[in-house]
């Protein structure tokens, strides 16, 4: 007896993994203090992961048979739209992730409209495909997001926690049919890897980088973990980080044996969502997205507000 | 797969290896307006680098018979001319870092020509050469630094983090141009090492990087680096890398280095000459 269910997968596949890609790029960096841009220094970390980041993921993920997504920020992909179309030529998905300098919870909801827009069609321009996908930029997201962004043609989100199976977004306490699929911070390669000193620094109080061995053991660990369990393990990857020399040795590691591992569903976003689709839309009302939805329903006979409190 | 190497080093070599060491000294924990240090024990840790770092890692060298390139601020020079003497008669490559170690992009570009002309007079009085080589100090370098190093003569930078083999930074023919010789924050010992109290360092008081897992992380990227035939550049402080302990991990990696095949030690101002007469071809 146990009291987690474990979901049936595609082809009697055991779990789901879902490699995800942020192409941030010189942004990682703008997005910290508004000098970045009167540095070539910093920003030239950013560039990397469009020179050498992005080819070398790209051809292990065609040698392995990854399906990524790779969710590109409307302000890289004007500034390197070649390298947009290359990553679409290579048939991986690009998904959204708005125009990449935004907090969403401090825009209104036809601001976010906009944004939403302006920066879905910046990619359409670049690959002649509306992207479906969405992962919001960094930073505080809000309320009411599923409707804005099913208007305008997004069916899947990647930016929400509070589980390790895919759900629907909600509003007002009911589902709505945006899948999302969640990640983690510790499924992310930046948190350990990511580095810069001086004003635009990073992480701010200038942390080490962490032990190589022991992020692949923790990241192998991990699979294994949501292998176990029947899982959907969402890996979170930038270009500028993981694909360095040596750090892109240990992703072929981590790849490599995700990809030797017996009925594992190694999916894009797209094709996750679209599975989850065929599933009942409903999530059950223990599901924090759930109870976020109707938090405030009790007190209040409006809709929730999008102000969220600092504890 | 660009598992092929790409960039024909020479002899056949496979890949180049840079083993740089920045000679900072206490510029690091001074007021770099002024010179003064609010805190005798943080001076003394920026000492031990060439008092005791120096000696240690040229007897390593000697030892290892492998050639380092070592950027070194003009207030250093004056302090320790001995030494700096040392690095040179033992055919070592001496580039230029500032007078105090300071941010070239916080100073106008007729500030920064003066820091480079009295750094430069400096290392001629003591060693009889001007420098060649530019590491920016302390983070970022200005839009109009890389022209200036070329108007001024030097034939390579290594400060930009954008790729992991040379480029030109374009601002004159193939010949003359200045060669960028790009290194990485995850292969610099100062910021996985460093340490103190107040002022704090890192600002998070974060944990001490143990040795052997920053040393296990440069063997993975040397690893890399090797497999695509690159530019391996280890950026050293002789105050962080210079103690007994990390001085046996160094001799260690470069041990484990050299069972690599076609490895190319070389300094700076080599793979700069190397790669200009390369791309001029």
């Amino acid at each position: 007896m146990t009291r987690e269910t474990r979901p049936a997968w595609p082809g009697g596949a055991r779990c789901a993994v879902v490699v995800t890609v942020d192409l941030d790029a010189e942004l990682f960096w703008l997005r910290l203090h508004p000098s970045a841009a009167d540095r070539p220094k910093t920003l030239s970390l950013g560039t990397y992961g469009i020179l050498r980041g992005t080819p070398r993921l790209l051809n292990l993920f065609d040698e392995l048979g990854v399906p990524a997504t790779w969710f590109v920020p409307g302000h890289t992909a004007q500034r390197h739209a070649e390298t947009v179309r290359e990553i679409h030529r290579r048939g991986q998905e690009i998904g959204c992730r708005a125009m990449g300098d935004e907090i969403l919870a401090d825009l209104d909801n036809e601001q976010i409209g906009t944004v939403v827009e302006r920066s879905a069609e910046i990619l359409r321009e670049l690959t002649g495909v509306r992207p479906r996908g969405f992962r919001p930029p960094p930073g505080r997201v809000g309320d009411g997001l599923a409707p804005i962004l099913a208007e305008r043609g997004i069916t899947w989100t990647s930016g929400m926690f509070g589980d390790d199976l895919p759900y629907f977004l909600e509003v007002g306490g009911r589902p709505t049919p945006v899948v999302e699929i969640p990640w983690r911070w510790e499924h992310a390669d930046y948190p350990y890897f990511a580095y810069n000193s001086g004003v635009v620094s990073f992480p701010p109080g200038r942390s080490r980088i962490a032990s190589y061995d022991a992020v692949l053991t923790e990241w192998t660990a991990a699979f294994d973990a949501y292998h176990d369990r029947g899982l959907c393990f969402v890996l979170t990857l930038e270009p500028q980080v993981i694909a360095k020399p040596g750090r892109f040795l240990l992703i072929e590691q981590l790849l490599t044996h995700i990809c030797a591992t017996p009925n594992v569903w190694l999916a894009s976003g797209r094709s996750v969502a679209d599975h989850w689709l065929t599933r009942a839309m409903t999530n059950d009302p223990a599901h924090p997205e759930h109870v976020r939805a109707t938090w405030l329903r009790a007190d209040s006979s409006k809709e929730p507000s999008n102000t969220a409190t600092q504890p | 797969m660009e598992d092929t190497p790409a960039i024909p080093w020479p002899g056949g070599a496979r890949c180049a290896v840079m083993l740089s060491f920045d000679v900072d000294g206490p510029t690091l924990w001074v007021d770099r307006a002024t010179g003064r240090y609010a805190d005798v024990r943080g001076f003394a840790q920026g000492g031990y680098g060439p008092w005791r770092g120096v000696p240690r890692i040229l007897d390593l060298l000697d030892e290892l018979a492998v050639p380092a390139t070592f950027f070194v601020p003009g207030k250093t020079i004056e302090q320790w001319p001995d030494a700096v003497r040392d690095i040179a008669a033992s055919g070592h490559e001496i580039g230029h870092h500032g007078w105090w170690h300071e941010t070239y992009f916080d100073h106008s570009l007729d500030d920064q020509e003066r820091i480079i002309a009295r750094a430069q007079d400096e290392l001629e009085q003591v060693t009889g050469r001007r420098a060649t080589g530019f590491r920016s100090p302390s983070g970022d370098i200005a839009e109009g630094t890389p022209a200036l190093l070329h108007r001024l003569g030097f034939a390579y930078s290594s400060s930009m983090r954008g790729d992991d083999r040379p480029y030109r930074w374009g601002l004159s023919g193939p010949e003359t141009d200045l060669i960028e010789i790009p290194a990485h924050w995850e292969l610099d010992d100062y910021h996985q090492f460093a340490y103190h109290d107040d002022p704090p360092v890192p600002v998070s008081r974060d944990r001490i990087s143990p040795t052997a897992e920053t040393f296990a992380n440069w063997r993975w990227e040397f690893a890399g680096y090797h497999r695509f035939g690159l530019c391996y550049v280890i950026m050293m402080h002789p105050q962080v890398i210079g103690t007994p302990t990390r001085m046996r991990a160094l001799a260690g990696l470069v041990a484990h280095i050299r069972e690599y095949p076609g490895v190319w030690f070389a300094e700076g101002r080599e793979i700069a000459a190397w790669w200009r007469e390369q791309e001029a071809v």
